[in-house]
């Protein structure tokens, strides 16, 4: 069978341990105000019309995002990385977009992955259903599970879907112990509030064994991807968070006994 | 950093590069002298060397602790008219031009003119060179296929072992001695003599500072310096004559005959005092346990020390050699960690000591490195990271297990190569026991450019190579490769048979008895240095362009053979009208092409092709002085030059613009990341070369923490898991560079990595500045 992908990158170093290959997924079940992929929502190809310049000559071609890859085709790329995995103890990531969104393709790549003996990683919204999310289970060895907003009325509006089902599944994982490392995007003016920090706080330190939160904090690195593919840029008026912000955010986890680390 | 220090090096920094015609004068005085005497040349040139240490003028720098300059005072700098005599209008142009400039006083402009010229004229090293080429041999040097590292400056790139720790002056005259006593002819023994003569003036030259430390000491008023200087008076009347006992002692020895080496004549690259950190640990290690040292003044000696590198500039260089290594830095390399004689860890406390010396110096010279073994700790990586993360571009990265292997490779035991390490700014060698010589630079992608026009250089017109057909009737990919295999070779015999005469050269008319005696076994086989004394002698050629000359020839090999998309005459026309009417093409060229460091076997696989050709043409010839010559690949910075002596070329690049450094790929060539590039790179068997140069950009965001810097470390380990031989990192952006390049005045002190050393911004060609920005501005566009 075969996955829709939209990037692969190599040398990634903030999506687990190690040096790590992270394969990005198309499709996404939310739509987040501030995403940083715009290309990776909808899950299908698409085409852009881009304009290139080269010196004087201007070149218009068709740029395509997503690719059809088979498992195999996946692990041909990640096992050219092997050296650096063995050396730092990193391996694959799977990205998105969505994983799960793909879970068969996901399931079936996945345990490729740990048949070839790579440390694999699952970069998740959360957002899928329990059977498809227990097809992986087994064959992560971390999750990066994002929670964006504990307030589900706020989550309704910022991502287009309820919380709910995301932290039904954040509960499973704590359940059966499985290593997470919670993420959590800071963005100014949507979850950046006290109340939203207590509220975060509350919900992980609730956990029985998920200890650590990782502040992601907002940048505008994506405006010029919005602009090169032509989709609007919604957070035109947001800034990055300042310094002192993350730090107080980083103060009130801590202080509910969490252990925090802050970067993307 | 102490007042002491502080003052030191800004007296360094401030110091004014100025040409000092001390050495001048006095060589010539002694050749004046002697003239008419039928003196043996080794016994010469001994004298030589004595002379001007007897009558050269001393100079106690305010607060210093180790004396002794190569000129008058800090970074006035001598010149070796005997090697490469300069003209009135050669020094008019050092003086004014904008990079690498030395002030010429009206004096030694007005001595130059009445003596030096006069007496020299016809009688310089750098002419017998050049009328002893072969018409062949000039041709290829004007179209900038190779250059000659022999012009301008005596072979060098030598590193001293550890006899001056265990051995004083009159000790090793003593071993000189003892090999006399034996069955020796009269060459061998004039030789021994000059050696002899040699070990001698340096221990009066010792002893001349000793005197004049004395007196300082007697009018000094305050109490502290008057007994530093007495101290010091002490240390050189001990040393060099008899092996050091402290760290201090060591320090001022090995500077004392580094004064020796860099005085005798202008070895490229200078000297080098190899494994500081091993070298000097027993003394430290003795002292700290006996309470005569504390870690406080080992790093306040060890900074002392620094600064006397950085006041010694490279020798001016004129033409072509001031194109190749367009720099004052003279290529000192400190090696630090690597592995012990036994094979041992031999990362000490000194080690660390070091580290911290390099990064509060932040000084051009001496450059450093680390030597990374699988044996050596994390910690010893990650303390070197946090100093690279500050954008100084020093220390380089340098894999210890390869090293050894390669020096085995070429036959040298394995005790010699755990002892060995690089120097320059890669080159690979066994320390103390070897002489090995760079020779040139070989353009690579030239020479597919002279293919391409069946023997012809189209910049000139004129035939330099040989027939090989014109390349539009070429079938095949392999035809291609066989014609660039006989232009390769052609040029390299030239190129050997041109070093062999000039290795004859320095052999008879420049020998180096100062030299020779401190590397074995010049003493035992009554040898020169330079005439094949040394244990080990090896002569390399340099690749340039391998990135280039990769992406040239899989663009043929996709377009024209494989994927049949463009004619080769369609193709050599756009190049002939340097794409000024090819925009698309070049675009597709540039742009919808394989490229080498993309971890692409379709492009990589002909660097490894190009490796193999070139090693072919090169790898275990002899040598006039009984070694061999070999390959490695470096380019300082002679990927400019010859980058302006190369038209356009079929891989989209523009004529003139800079060839592709070392092995790294073309610049911006590279898509996927450091981990491709890194896999590319060792796809070529390093282990057959004296060395290879990759330069990685990154931007300091990548050592922001330590789990960051601990990732660069693993790069780092993966690179040489793989045999790679070495890596340098530039962390600055592109915008600070811009700032740099519009005001230089708010930027002095930005030192960046060219290729295989670090220079201060400002003092880069504006090409090499605007490849820099270039270079990291890709990097910071990419993630």
């Amino acid at each position: 069978m075969q996955g829709l992908i939209f990037d692969i990158k190599r040398f990634a170093v903030h999506d687990g341990p190690g040096i790590r290959q992270t394969i990005f997924f198309k499709g996404c079940p939310l739509d987040c105000r501030w995403c940083h992929n715009p290309e990776s929502k909808k899950y299908s190809p698409e085409s852009f019309c881009l304009k290139r310049k080269f010196g004087n000559h201007i070149s218009e071609e068709t740029e395509s995002v997503g690719r059809w890859m088979s498992a195999g085709d996946i692990i041909d790329s990640v096992e050219k990385d092997r050296v650096f995995y063995e050396e730092s103890g990193g391996g694959v990531t799977f990205s998105g977009g969505e994983p799960l969104l793909q879970t068969d393709f996901l399931s079936e790549v996945i345990q490729l992955s740990k048949k070839s003996g790579f440390h694999t990683s699952v970069d998740t919204c959360g957002y899928a259903s329990e059977s498809d999310l227990k097809k992986i289970i087994p064959f992560t060895d971390l999750f990066l599970f994002d929670v964006k907003m504990t307030n589900n009325n706020k989550h309704k509006e910022y991502t287009g879907v309820s919380n709910e089902l995301i932290i039904k599944n954040l509960k499973l994982l704590d359940e059966i112990k499985m290593n997470v490392l919670v993420r959590y995007p800071l963005i100014p003016g949507v979850n950046d509030l006290v109340e939203d920090i207590a509220g975060l706080a509350a919900l992980v330190s609730s956990l029985k064994n998920i200890r650590t939160v990782c502040i992601l904090p907002f940048h505008r690195l994506s405006e010029a991807k919005h602009k090169k593919f032509g989709y609007t840029y919604r957070m035109g008026g947001t800034m990055e968070p300042e310094k002192s912000k993350i730090e107080t955010v980083s103060e009130i986890l801590k202080s509910s006994g969490l252990t925090v680390r802050t970067g993307s | 950093m102490n007042k002491r220090i502080q003052k030191l090096r800004n007296q360094s920094l401030n110091a004014v590069n100025k040409i000092s015609h001390e050495r001048a004068v006095l060589v010539t005085e002694f050749y004046r002298s002697i003239e008419g005497k039928d003196l043996p040349v080794p016994i010469q040139r001994a004298l030589c060397f004595k002379y001007i240490f007897e009558n050269k003028k001393l100079c106690i720098n305010s607060g210093e602790l180790i004396v002794g300059e190569r000129g008058p005072a800090p970074k006035e700098t001598s010149t070796f008219p005997e090697i490469c005599l300069h003209s009135v209008s050669d020094l008019d142009l050092i003086d004014i031009r904008p990079k690498v400039s030395f002030k010429v006083s009206d004096q030694t402009r007005k001595i130059y003119e009445k003596e030096i010229i006069p007496f020299w004229t016809g009688k310089t090293n750098r002419e017998k060179l050049f009328s002893s080429m072969s018409p062949e041999w000039l041709d290829a040097y004007e179209a900038g296929i190779f250059t000659e590292f022999q012009e301008q400056r005596a072979p060098g790139h030598t590193v001293l072992g550890d006899v001056i720790y265990r051995k004083g002056m009159l000790d090793i005259i003593d071993d000189i001695d003892s090999v006399m006593a034996g069955a020796v002819s009269e060459d061998e023994k004039n030789e021994l003599e000059a050696m002899k003569i040699t070990a001698r003036a340096l221990i009066s030259f010792a002893e001349r500072y000793a005197r004049l430390l004395d007196q300082l000491a007697e009018k000094e008023k305050i109490k502290r310096r008057k007994s530093e200087l007495e101290q010091m008076a002490e240390i050189c009347r001990h040393v060099p004559a008899h092996a050091p006992r402290t760290f201090h002692e060591a320090l001022q020895y090995y500077w004392f005959v580094h004064l020796g080496v860099i005085t005798e004549l202008n070895p490229w690259d200078s000297f080098n005092p190899g494994r500081l950190d091993r070298n000097l640990f027993p003394f430290y290690h003795n002292e700290i346990n006996s309470g005569t040292l504390n870690r406080q003044k080992a790093e306040e000696l060890l900074q002392c020390f620094w600064i006397k590198f950085n006041n010694q500039p490279a020798p001016p260089k004129m033409g072509v050699t001031a194109k190749e290594s367009n720099t004052y830095t003279d290529f000192a390399l400190i090696n630090l960690g690597g592995l012990n004689t036994d094979g041992s860890d031999a990362v000490n406390e000194l080690t660390y000591l070091l580290l911290d010396v390099i990064e509060e110096m932040r000084l051009l010279q001496p450059s450093s490195m680390i030597q990374v073994s699988h044996l050596n700790p994390d910690a010893f990586i990650h303390r070197a990271l946090k100093i690279i993360k500050t954008g100084f571009g020093q220390p380089s990265v340098f894999n210890t297990d390869a090293i050894i292997k390669e020096l085995t490779l070429q036959g040298k035991s394995l005790a010699d190569a755990r002892n060995g390490g690089c120097s320059g700014c890669v080159e690979v060698g066994a320390f103390g026991t070897e002489s090995y010589t760079l020779t040139g630079y070989f353009n690579l992608p030239k020479i597919m450019e002279i293919t391409l026009n069946d023997g012809c250089d189209p910049l000139t017109g004129k035939f330099i190579g040989v027939r090989t057909g014109n390349p539009c009737d070429f079938k095949s990919f392999e035809e291609l490769m066989n014609a660039f295999k006989k232009q390769l070779f052609h040029f390299a015999n030239i190129k050997i048979e041109g070093n062999n005469k000039i290795e004859k050269l320095f052999a008879c008319n420049l020998p180096v008895p100062f030299l020779s005696l401190l590397t074995d076994d010049c003493i035992n086989n009554k040898k020169d240095y330079n005439a094949g004394g040394a244990r080990y002698n090896t002569s390399y050629i340099q690749g340039v362009g391998l990135g280039s000359l990769t992406d040239i020839l899989t663009t043929l090999k996709f377009h024209v053979y494989d994927e049949k998309t463009m004619g080769m005459g369609e193709i050599l026309g756009a190049v002939k009208d340097n794409f000024q009417n090819f925009e698309a093409m070049r675009y597709i060229l540039s742009e919808k092409t394989p490229k080498y460091g993309n971890d692409d076997d379709y492009a990589d696989d002909q660097a490894k092709l190009i490796f193999e050709i070139f090693n072919d043409a090169v790898n275990a010839r002899p040598t006039y002085k009984g070694g061999k010559f070999r390959i490695n690949f470096l380019p300082t910075t002679c990927h400019v030059y010859f980058g302006s002596k190369t038209g356009a070329t079929p891989d989209g690049r523009l004529a003139g613009v800079p060839l592709s450094e070392g092995i790294s790929p073309v610049q911006g060539a590279d898509r996927n990341g450091p981990t491709a590039v890194l896999k590319s790179a060792s796809k070529i068997d390093h282990i057959r070369t004296g060395g290879t140069l990759l330069n990685q950009k990154f931007s300091p965001s990548f050592f922001r923490d330590e789990e960051s810097i601990q990732k660069i470390g693993y790069l780092i380990r993966s690179y040489f898991r793989m045999d790679g031989h070495h890596i340098q990192f530039n962390v600055v952006n592109a915008e600070t560079l811009r700032k740099a390049k519009i005001h230089p005045e708010n930027y002095r002190d930005l030192i960046v990595r060219v290729a295989g050393y670090s220079d201060y911004f400002n003092d880069l060609g504006e090409e090499l500045q605007d490849e820099i920005i270039r270079r990291t501005e890709h990097e910071s566009a990419g993630f």
